[in-house]
């Protein structure tokens, strides 16, 4: 019987990543969003921050569906 | 162009699977969506039906084979593919009616096998290849897209603590609609793949087709729309127990459950490692029940689809066998079966009809999740 042991772990590595990756990314731009309403605290740093985050996001999406069309 | 009436017969029932497959499947996507109220019912099913059918021309890659290798394809006949289709159709409607996400192309593969070991022995099925396609990826895509979606989440809600949950709530319900969509193209892409492949090589054996042909634009078409018009209808029964029956899904659990299916699914394609859709997807809901804090997985659901899944291949295959063997004795045979499934399907249609699941209810909690178990 023949497992494809390292195809397997390539697949759970990235995946862990990539999907882990862009919850990570997403969450930090909410939490960033959600500053900007605390009083005494920079409102375009965190505006930047959430943008920076969004942003990353998007790219990360974006060479998913890459992936897909180009396979 | 003459065409023998098993071929017709052929191409119909593979555009019908490709229909069960889509409203099959739907939950895959878009369950998540709709228990969270990131996506209205209706909205949801439009979108994925949508890029399901545009997922079918997006991909370049044909389907080469019917089977990926798990059945000797040149001892295959069109009334095998029959067969093969007639199981996988009648499983997919069977665990259909009982709300339960399983995979198509199990069933699939399962009626193929069936079919085939009846029709041209044990010898015409590749066992070793059925334990690396079939069990192994179905043991595997679960497991991994638990972990991650269980990291996923857990980080999800540690990092979003002290923002305000209006603001948090918000934001990963807009985030879901990206990502919900996104398991939806990478769907669309592979399975609609599946009914070209059969149907062009059904054409190629019946010689209409020169050998080696990519699927003509009709079949290309055809299968889109099939696809497309199932996910349309809405599986709703598998919808409301993916969305609601294994656990309660908040919009951080949603986003971090797809954004993890749709990683896992890209990943596993792009490897060549082939994953199960449907197991990935369940797979992550459930992570995403066990990565919050207190939430409550309801076991005796995930155990439930977990007897399903195992039951799948076998069960489809049993059908599968008895369809080709029937279809085998010729014309009169064809005709008996199909017109057995399509008496079956009925039953079935007629059984849901008793306890109607749409796009109105289904957010409701289901009775077996919060009796049973």
């Amino acid at each position: 019987m023949h497992i494809n042991w390292s195809g397997l772990g390539e697949v759970f590595a990235i995946a862990l990543a990539a999907g882990v990756g862009l919850v990570v990314l997403f969450s930090l731009g909410i939490a960033a969003l959600g500053r900007r309403n605390n009083e005494g605290e920079a409102t375009a740093v965190n505006t930047a921050v959430a943008g920076v985050c969004f942003l990353a996001c998007v790219a990360l999406v974006g060479y998913g569906i890459y992936l897909v069309v180009a396979k | 162009m003459d065409v023998s009436l098993i071929v017709i017969v052929v191409i119909v029932t593979a555009l019908a699977f490709d229909f069960t497959n889509g409203f099959h499947d739907t939950a895959n996507a878009m369950a998540t969506s709709i228990a969270t109220g990131a996506l209205k019912p209706k909205i949801a099913v439009t979108i994925s039906a949508v890029l399901n059918l545009g997922g079918a021309f997006l991909s370049i890659e044909v389907a080469k084979t019917i089977s990926g290798g798990i059945v000797d394809e040149s001892r295959i006949s069109p009334a095998v593919i029959f067969g093969g289709l007639v199981g996988a159709i009648i499983w997919n409607l069977a665990t259909w009616l009982l709300g339960l996400p399983s995979s198509s192309s199990h069933a699939l593969f399962g009626g193929l096998i069936g079919a085939t070991w009846v029709a041209s022995g044990s010898g015409a099925v590749h066992f070793s290849t059925v334990v690396e396609k079939v069990l192994i990826p179905a043991v595997a895509s679960p497991i991994i897209a638990g972990v991650v979606a269980t990291i996923a989440t857990y980080l999800a809600y540690k990092l979003t603590t002290r923002t305000n949950p209006d603001t948090r709530t918000a934001g990963f319900r807009a985030g879901q609609v990206v990502s919900a969509s996104l398991v939806s193209l990478a769907h669309g892409t592979n399975d609609a793949q599946k009914t070209m492949g059969i149907i062009t090589l059904t054409l190629i054996t019946a010689g209409s087709l020169a050998p080696g042909s990519q699927p003509p634009l009709w079949v290309i078409l055809a299968a889109g729309t099939a696809i497309a018009l199932g996910t349309y209808l809405g599986g709703w029964r598998i919808i409301r127990t993916m969305g609601k029956g294994i656990t309660d899904i908040e919009t951080p659990q949603g986003f971090s459950a797809e954004a993890s299916a749709a990683a896992v699914i890209l990943t596993s394609s792009h490897v060549g490692f082939a994953l199960s859709t449907t197991h990935v997807c369940s797979g992550g809901v459930i992570g995403s029940g066990i990565g919050k804090r207190l939430a409550e997985v309801r076991w005796g659901t995930a155990g439930r689809m977990a007897i399903a899944w195992l039951l799948t291949l076998p069960a489809a295959a049993i059908v599968g066998a008895l369809a080709g063997e029937i279809a085998s004795q010729g014309t009169l045979g064809t005709v008996v079966v199909a017109i057995v499934a399509v008496a079956i399907a009925g039953g079935i249609y007629a059984a849901s009809r008793r306890n109607p699941i749409n796009a109105e209810n289904v957010n409701e909690v289901p009775a077996l999740a919060t009796t049973g178990s």
